[in-house]
């Protein structure tokens, strides 16, 4: 194998493979990057298990200048490999692997030898037959992966609940994730009505990873199924995920109907509130704050008291309240990680009793993104 | 890389009834989610769960038989794999850390296939709440997954766990194969016999070769024997001078009464005619011993080493009960010799 390109483009593509790639991992040529020189290509892999990205550099890419000599693979250490990609002197660089994957890196004035790996041992991606192609605005499905994320769950205890859930009924894209505390569930219209074999489970940390890649030069991704993995595609990158086994608990049930108290706001008044309130909260020993709603008098009042350190009192500001007084008391993280994920928007509230779970929906768009956040019973 | 290259499997030579046994079962495809394999180290526990990896994922089988050469078997033989998930104890136990890792990849789908093989070697080293914590898995895996638990004993592992898998015992490895393989490692024939006539554990073996352990000893009991079976006293004397500097633990002092034993044997052996013995390189001193004494003499012996390891059980003194027993063997050979 041996090729010649230009640094810059190279180091782009290097840093997005090199997102998967991890120096902590059970099997020793995942700690590297796998360079494969097809004729008119070259193809940049890297991977944990856990995801896989893959990106490719055509020869047809006039700021890459790639010009490829002889075909072939290697897997290179990527900690070091990129470290020297990025500090050698000439704007472009050359490299050759010769018998023993021993690998010359050559630019300007300096030459780099160093020891790869045979590339036949790297894992073997999946190739996904694309029965189901779903395409989406790169954007808005980013936006979907941060908004449900928040309620991933982090505890080991049921991995089923540490991925985001992906439905698709006639054109309507829902994703759900829960920790069982709280639940977070956005749907996404789609042009037009698609079959999904089955619905997937994505591990929510793949797919926070993938949001990061996706900056705003990104227009659509599209999202392609096989039996173990699922690959999204975007500009010259593929990034693959493995999916997590398992039935996922039915959340359809879980979000109320009706309700018996309303209130409507603006996001960032509660979010200042619910702040102030959980700096003592977060002093105590319980993380609760209480929010009473008296319905007459068109008023709410946010209070955490933590014997140990004080307590606190404010009225937030409301826009309506209709419905029953109450008193209901939660956990005030999983109301901020909620307001958080609405951004500027008017928001409405609504709750059934103290003891069950109350649900946020953005007051122009009810149907399609919904947070609900379970009380805690402080009595 | 080189040494990769080397790397085979040898699960075919070692246990081929088990091999045999699984081949049956993935072509009938009752392959169970969980095996328990049990036996001594060296006996080929990981190389049996390895073979069966590589029946299943091999890409290029030869009849029944995976190929070993294709690069799924290389990497299955290398432990590069991504689908067959290994863990050994990371020191003294398997980590918390490993077990989280090992339950992440339990719920998560394949990375190149569906399939999945889990391998988790010496898997009693898994502390109560690690294993509990696996059970779940164990019992109704997602997907196509087959969990190997390696295991000396089947009654060092929890009850719980037992009775989630199935259990297959190794069978010891022939004794002319171990005496072959030791050989092969410079060991002289003569102490290979003796060693597999202590013990069939691999690891076992390798801790009496270190340090010559075994030499010495042989030298020592063999010094020792001789006096002693001459009816001379003085034999009580190298029990202090040259056994006990061997006894450093309760493991070497239960061989020394082994390769003790063995010497009765022998004898009993000769004296019956019967060719193999142990002490190979003192067969002509032995068969002379044998010949001037009588059966009642030599079951004497026996009768005399035999109770020593339960006494060492119960807690006795080594070099007691060495010496109360050194005093009984003069005392049977008091008349041989004049």
């Amino acid at each position: 194998m041996k090729f010649t390109i230009a640094r810059n483009t190279f180091i782009k593509k290097l840093n997005a493979v090199q997102r998967a790639i991890s120096s902590k991992t059970t099997i020793p040529i995942l700690t590297g990057l796998k360079i494969e020189a097809e004729e008119d290509r070259l193809i940049l892999t890297g991977s944990n298990t856990d995801i896989s990205i893959e990106t490719t550099i055509s020869t047809n890419d006039e700021e890459a200048h790639l010009n490829i000599e002889s075909t072939g693979a290697v897997v290179l250490t990527a900690r070091f490999f990129g470290d020297i990609v990025k500090k050698l002197p000439d704007n472009t660089m050359l490299l050759e692997v010769k018998d023993g994957f021993q690998t010359t890196i050559t630019s300007g004035a300096s030459e780099f030898k160093i020891n790869g790996l045979d590339a036949n041992n790297f894992p073997h991606l999946p190739e996904v037959d694309s029965q189901t192609t779903i395409t989406l605005k790169a954007d808005v499905f980013s936006e979907m992966i941060n908004e449900t994320v928040i309620a991933v769950s982090n505890q080991e205890s049921r991995p089923i609940l540490t991925g985001i859930h992906f439905t698709i009924e006639g054109n309507k894209l829902s994703a759900v994730a829960t920790d069982s505390h709280r639940l977070s569930q956005r749907v996404i219209n789609l042009p037009e009505p698609i079959k999904m074999p089955e619905d997937i489970i994505i591990p929510g940390k793949s797919l926070l990873e993938l949001s990061r890649m996706l900056d705003d030069e990104i227009d659509t991704i599209t999202l392609q199924i096989s039996e173990n993995q699922a690959l999204f595609t975007f500009d010259e990158t593929l990034f693959y995920s493995r999916l997590l086994e398992g039935l996922y608990p039915d959340t359809s049930r879980l979000i109320p109907k009706e309700s018996s108290t309303e209130m409507e706001f603006e996001a960032p008044e509660l979010l200042a509130s619910i702040e102030r309130a959980s700096l003592l909260s977060h002093a105590g020993r319980n993380n609760v704050v209480k929010l009473t709603i008296n319905a007459a008098n068109k008023q709410a009042i946010i209070s955490g008291d933590s014997p140990e350190v004080g307590n606190v009192e404010e009225e937030v500001v409301t826009k309506d309240i209709v419905g029953e007084d109450l008193e209901i008391s939660f956990n005030p993280d999983y109301l901020k990680d909620a307001l958080r994920s609405f951004g500027h928007t008017s928001i409405k509230m609504a709750f059934t009793s103290a003891l069950r779970p109350f649900t946020l929906v953005p007051t122009e768009d009810q149907e399609n993104f919904i947070q609900l956040i379970t009380p805690v019973r402080t009595f | 890389m080189e040494d990769l290259k080397n790397l085979t499997n040898q699960a075919v030579e070692k246990q081929p009834e088990i091999v045999k046994r699984f081949n049956e079962m993935i072509d009938s495809q009752h392959l169970s989610h969980a095996y328990l394999l049990t036996g001594a180290g060296g006996i080929g526990k990981k190389d049996v769960a390895q073979w069966v990896a590589m029946r299943l994922f091999c890409i290029d089988l030869q009849g029944s038989m995976p190929c070993g050469e294709c690069e799924e078997c290389t990497r299955i033989i290398s432990g590069q794999h991504p689908d067959v998930v290994e863990i050994a104890p990371d020191g003294q136990s398997i980590k918390v850390e490993q077990v989280r890792f090992l339950k992440a990849e339990f719920s998560k789908s394949g990375v190149e296939g569906a399939r999945k093989v889990f391998i988790i070697e010496q898997a009693n080293k898994m502390t109560t709440s690690a294993a509990n914590s696996l059970l779940k898995f164990i019992e109704e895996p997602s997907g196509e997954v087959t969990a190997f638990l390696l295991a000396e004993n089947r009654s060092l592992m929890l009850p719980t766990i037992v009775s989630r898998t199935e259990i297959i015992e190794l069978k010891p490895l022939p004794k002319d194969r171990l005496i072959k393989e030791l050989t092969e490692q410079n060991i002289a024939e003569t102490d290979a016999r003796i060693l597999t006539r202590l013990t069939n554990d691999t690891s076992e073996i390798q801790t009496l070769v270190d340090n010559n352990w075994i030499l010495d000893a042989h030298k020592a009991l063999e010094k020792w024997f001789i006096t002693a079976t001459t009816g001379d006293i003085t034999a009580f004397v190298d029990v202090q001078t040259r056994v006990m500097a061997l006894a450093k633990d309760r493991f070497y002092q239960e061989k020394i009464l082994d390769l003790m034993m063995l010497y009765a044997m022998d004898l009993l052996e000769l004296k019956f005619d019967q060719e193999t013995i142990t002490y190979e390189a003192n067969r002509r001193q032995l068969q002379e011993l044998a010949d001037q004494t009588n059966v009642r003499q030599l079951l004497a012996v026996a009768d005399v080493l035999l109770p020593l390891k339960h006494q060492l059980s119960q807690n006795l003194n080594f070099q007691s009960v060495v010496e109360k027993a050194t005093i009984k063997i003069c005392n049977i050979f008091k008349m041989r010799g004049r």
